[in-house]
């Protein structure tokens, strides 16, 4: 998923939040979010460092490409909020 | 025998009653009187059920870091509601739905025995030197107006406020009761010396709380005839001890119910009690030597025998403190024995149980913590059927090398093992679910617990998907047939992948956990979904697979698939956070289910 389909998602839940059918976000709660995420970086990171298996190395290095992706996401979330 | 003794009691009681009722007037004030009182105890109990017991179910999570925060926490607790019974029965709560450890259950319950003792200082030192009756009429109508507010928190409060009236108008009746009596009956002329007499009255207070279910009637019972002169000082203090012991009762009846945790506790609380009566009565001459100094010391008349009643109440529950934690340890490897834990039995639920019911963040815990059970029975059967051990799977350095060393499957009778190890829990879930969803909970209760029976019925679902899918893998899995090994081989492997997930994801501790971590799986889903066409394809092509065989393998691999889809789906509703506006914050950053679902199918 990219930043245009979150732009989308935003658009979505700001009518939402228009019309009262949703909570208001606070940057905090968004930072809560990326600080899960950045333990989960540390976490898969550290995994990495100690895997000597290459297919296992793949599917690790899969998974912390997607964290970054989510926390890049979530810190443009945090700014538009 | 038993049955007829339990037939014949309630007519027995209810003749003496009736008897002593139409014989004597003053007997009918008294029993008004403890009428009243047990009234305003239910009251207060269900005034703090409503508006106090959210406050309470957090105040007991933070209670269980050190044995004494946990007696500290029941003796406030039970001191502020002046119910140790709604104290214990939500520790029995917390208990069975797993989010206490028995250690500190055990400490809440010898803490609320302290907390209770603080019932005969309000009725010896306040009730029976103010005329609270004129207190009790303003706080009833004022009640009477609350209880009807459509707001649980206001109509809470009037419940309380009703409660603490009707003890203190219960009170005022026994008190005036007892006082016309002595005018015309002397009961001292009943009582009895010595060990006999120690005896005699303890079974008599052990009986009247087990009877009224509440020790604080018997006590101001008690305080209220010893004022009048109608019960003598030692007898008392023996029906106190007594009354402690029958306190148990209500535990015990609490933890019918309950699970091997909840019995447990209550065998913990009754211990307790019997300990402490004992070491009571063993010691009742120098406790009684001690009661005198301190009420000396403390300005206390050598004949205000109802507040000395009260010393000696606090004293003798301190006593059982004394003697009882630096045992704890010792209690904890008795109970442990007497009460086993029952062996993990697969298709029973653990954590759901009626008395968590009233508990609205208790209630979602235990349901959450049953659907992670269920995932768990799920995910190990999932990974049997297709040949794998799950233990060994998540221990594995290299889960593609396990997945292919594993030639052997499991002697598994699947159908049998679905129903059960799957569908009698989720049959439990969806049971408890429905009707605690039916009642009057709150929305967001309401709203998780459906969150949390999706959960459940996805995970099944992803069960049956296997279970289509598993003939064809294990046919071509057991040993190596070439191609057709490998390309089933690398389902197994995906789906082995997903079990890892979730395990680790069911391992991380709740304040690192976000469901965000599945978003590579949900993403590896989608996109290997969509390569199986084009690989079966090109093995066709190359005369590497038969079209029978390729057949088998499109429509395993999306049996696969969607099971993958469901457990990934219904593990981001369990795990999802708890606080609704968090839970938007993921859901604006996870990937929509939509783009899972099967559109290449």
């Amino acid at each position: 998923m990219g930043l245009s389909d979150l732009a989308e998602r935003l658009t979505e839940y700001r009518s939402r939040l228009a019309a009262g059918k949703a909570e208001q976000i606070h940057a905090d709660d968004v930072e809560f979010v990326i600080d899960k995420l950045r333990a989960r970086r540390g976490k898969l990171t550290d995994r990495l460092d100690a895997q000597e298996c290459e297919d296992e190395r793949v599917v690790l290095e899969r998974k912390l490409a997607k964290v970054d992706d989510l926390i890049v996401q979530a810190e443009w979330l945090r700014d538009e909020l | 025998m038993r049955g007829i003794v339990q037939r014949s009691l309630l007519p027995l009681v209810l003749g003496v009653l009736v008897v002593a009722l139409w014989l004597s007037g003053e007997v009918q004030e008294i029993a008004a009187g403890v009428a009243i009182f047990l009234f305003g105890m239910l009251m207060l109990e269900q005034g703090f059920t409503l508006v106090g017991s959210g406050v309470l179910e957090r105040a007991l999570r933070g209670a269980t870091r050190s044995v004494s925060r946990s007696v500290a926490f029941g003796a406030l607790a039970t001191t502020a509601m002046q119910s140790s019974t709604l104290v214990s029965v939500i520790t029995i709560s917390f208990l069975s739905a797993g989010l206490i450890p028995l250690v500190s259950g055990i400490g809440i319950v010898f803490g609320a025995n302290l907390g209770s003792t603080t019932g005969a200082w309000l009725i010896a030192g306040l009730g029976l030197r103010i005329h609270i009756a004129a207190l009790a009429m303003p706080m009833l109508a004022v009640a009477i107006v609350l209880v009807f507010n459509r707001s649980k928190g206001v109509s809470g409060a009037g419940y309380v406020l009703g409660g603490v009236g009707f003890l203190f108008l219960g009170i005022h009746f026994m008190k005036e009761g007892f006082d016309s009596f002595a005018e015309q009956f002397d009961l001292s002329q009943f009582a009895l010396g010595g060990v006999v007499g120690l005896l005699v009255y303890t079974l008599v207070g052990f009986v009247a709380t087990a009877v009224m279910q509440s020790s604080h009637a018997t006590l101001v019972l008690v305080i209220t005839a010893l004022a009048a002169g109608q019960l003598t000082y030692d007898n008392a203090l023996a029906i106190a001890i007594g009354a402690n012991v029958g306190s148990t009762v209500t535990a015990v009846i609490g933890a019918a119910t309950a699970n091997y945790q909840g019995r447990r506790l209550a065998g913990g609380h009754v211990i307790f009690n019997v300990v402490t009566a004992a070491a009571a009565l063993l010691l009742i001459v120098p406790l009684q030597g001690a009661v005198a100094w301190i009420s000396d010391l403390a300005g206390i008349g050598a004949d205000d025998h109802t507040l000395r009643l009260a010393v000696f109440h606090t004293m003798f529950n301190i006593l059982g403190l004394l003697i009882m934690i630096p045992a704890l340890p010792l209690l904890l490897r008795a109970l442990e024995r007497i009460f086993p834990t029952t062996e993990p039995q697969i298709s029973e639920p653990q954590y759901l149980s009626e008395s968590i019911a009233t508990f609205p963040e208790t209630l979602q815990t235990a349901v959450a913590n049953e659907v992670e059970h269920l995932y768990a029975n799920a995910t190990d059967l999932i990974a049997e059927a297709l040949g794998l051990d799950r233990d060994r799977l998540v221990a594995a350095t290299d889960v593609a090398s396990y997945v292919r060393s594993s030639r052997t499957p499991a002697d598994l009778d699947m159908d049998l093992a679905y129903e059960q190890r799957i569908k009698p829990l989720h049959g439990a879930i969806l049971d408890f679910v429905s009707r605690r969803t039916a009642g009057d909970i709150p929305a967001g209760t309401a709203r998780r617990l459906t969150e949390l029976r999706i959960a459940a019925e996805r995970i099944v679902r992803s069960v049956k998907e296997v279970k289509h899918l598993r003939r064809n893998t294990l046919r071509y899995t057991s040993s190596d047939q070439g191609v057709v090994t490998r390309v089933y081989d690398d389902l197994r492997i995906h789906i082995a992948r997903t079990l890892r997930e979730l395990d680790d994801l069911a391992r991380s501790e709740p304040e690192s956990r976000s469901i965000l971590s599945l978003e590579e799986a949900r993403d590896r889903v989608r996109t290997e979904k969509r390569l199986v066409r084009p690989l079966v394809e090109e093995l066709l092509r190359r005369d590497h697979l038969d079209a029978g065989v390729a057949t088998s393998f499109i429509n395993d691999a999306s049996y696969g698939y969607r099971a993958m889809k469901e457990m990934l789906e219904g593990a981001q509703a369990l795990y999802s956070e708890p606080l609704g506006v968090r839970a938007e914050v993921e859901r604006l950053l996870a990937m929509d289910e939509d783009s899972l679902d099967d559109d290449d199918d």
